[in-house]
């Protein structure tokens, strides 16, 4: 096959299979980071390193699991390089949560502010699940955990959410 | 099965529920309830995570710049002069230079200055000594109390070859130090990246060579200096 033909292929599968799902990445990277920007960056890698390395991709069905650890992967090496740089990762992310807030309902904002509060550990696997649809078993080997461990992580964020979003909601009496 | 271990199941996965836990709830009011609050709270889970992307692509750019951000949005046309600066450095490596052909050492360290453009920031912030240990990886040692306040350490790939990328607060902005244990130069070579304004030079160093680039005016000679007494190669 001439080259121009194997380079348009292969645009068109990347369109196909990994364009898609920018805008989840881009929602998990921002999760991740609580910075929009490095969430850009790491979208953009992400992107670049999936087109690179398409060939590599041989099961299409597990495009979501190939690029959330692309993804996964590019996050923490943009992610350090930042932290050595300056060291002041909490106060821009500090200065970031107003940017989820849209004012148009309460309740979801409420919950955005609540969730960037949550510990990165729990907020990860929270992400996975809920956005991506991954299961238990899923995250624990996207994350390098017994799937014990994601489970009790899963179960804190929501009664930490809870809690923080809806007191009393946790509190059913025992029958 | 216990109400508490069935809650504790219900928040770890409301949407899928194992058999026992499936009927303890519907044989347990409370619990009923329980779960039909936390499917509720899920739809507000989801939909805060569920942003929209546009939206707050569109108020982050409003916000104020960060350094961050100022820095990164030069990425864009840094890679097209990257690009151009490794043709003329390549050009200029064969084609001028017959005799030491180190045109293509320049232009992969003048083309790695575009390529961490996060590094050149002027601050105050100073690495710790444990960051950077980890990225002289053994291959250096550095005095870092007397090179001066480093900012950034990075292990980067040059010329095939995992190297120390250090950036040094200099006394006119932020200086690019790389540290390069097999190039071994008999003589500085210069750098130049005129759109940007910076100049350096390779400087020979022992069996290595440092790769200096800074800001107008900064002075090499007291960088070389002090380099000469603090980096020692120790592979």
């Amino acid at each position: 096959m001439p080259d121009s033909a194997v380079s348009d292929a292969r645009r068109l599968r990347f369109e196909r299979l990994v364009a898609p799902w920018r805008d989840d990445l881009y929602r998990y990277a921002f999760w991740l980071s609580r910075d929009p920007d490095l969430a850009e960056d790491v979208v953009q890698e992400t992107m670049l390193r999936a087109f690179r390395s398409l060939e590599s991709l041989r099961d299409e069905g597990s495009t979501k699991a190939w690029l959330l650890t692309i993804a996964r992967r590019e996050h923490a090496r943009v992610y350090e390089r930042k932290r050595l740089e300056t060291q002041d990762i909490d106060e821009l992310s500090a200065a970031e949560e107003a940017l989820i807030a849209t004012g148009n309902d309460t309740d979801i904002d409420d919950m955005r502010s609540a969730i960037f509060q949550l510990k990165e550990s729990y907020r990860e696997p929270l992400v996975l699940q809920v956005l991506f649809g991954l299961s238990a078993e899923e995250i624990a080997a996207a994350m390098n955990l017994k799937q014990g461990a994601v489970l009790t992580r899963l179960h804190r964020a929501r009664r930490q959410l809870i809690e923080q979003v809806r007191p009393g909601l946790g509190v059913v009496p025992e029958e | 099965m216990d109400c508490e271990t069935v809650r504790e199941r219900i928040e770890s996965d409301p949407a899928h529920l194992d058999q026992a836990c499936a009927e303890h709830t519907e044989q347990c009011t409370a619990c009923t309830a329980f779960a039909e609050r936390v499917r509720n709270a899920e739809w507000l889970i989801h939909e805060a995570l569920r942003f929209d992307v546009a939206a707050l692509k569109r108020r982050a750019a409003r916000k104020p710049a960060s350094r961050w951000t100022v820095v990164r949005s030069r990425t864009a046309w840094l890679g097209v002069a990257a690009s151009l600066v490794v043709g003329v450095a390549v050009w200029f490596g064969v084609t001028v230079a017959p005799v030491v052909d180190n045109g293509p050492l320049v232009a992969e360290v003048l083309a790695h200055w575009y390529e961490e453009p996060q590094s050149w920031v002027r601050t105050d912030v100073r690495i710790s000594p444990a960051s950077l240990e980890e990225v002289l990886g053994g291959q250096v040692e550095v005095d870092m109390t007397r090179l001066g306040l480093l900012s950034y350490a990075q292990s980067c790939l040059v010329r095939g070859e995992q190297i120390p990328h250090l950036v040094l607060q200099g006394d006119r902005g932020p200086v690019m130090l790389l540290l390069l244990p097999h190039e071994r130069l008999t003589e500085s070579v210069p750098l130049e990246l005129p759109a940007e304004g910076l100049s350096g030079e390779i400087m020979p160093l022992g069996e290595g060579s440092v790769a200096v680039m800074g800001e107008p005016g900064e002075s090499m000679e007291a960088i070389r200096e002090r380099l000469a007494v603090t980096v020692e190669w120790t592979i």
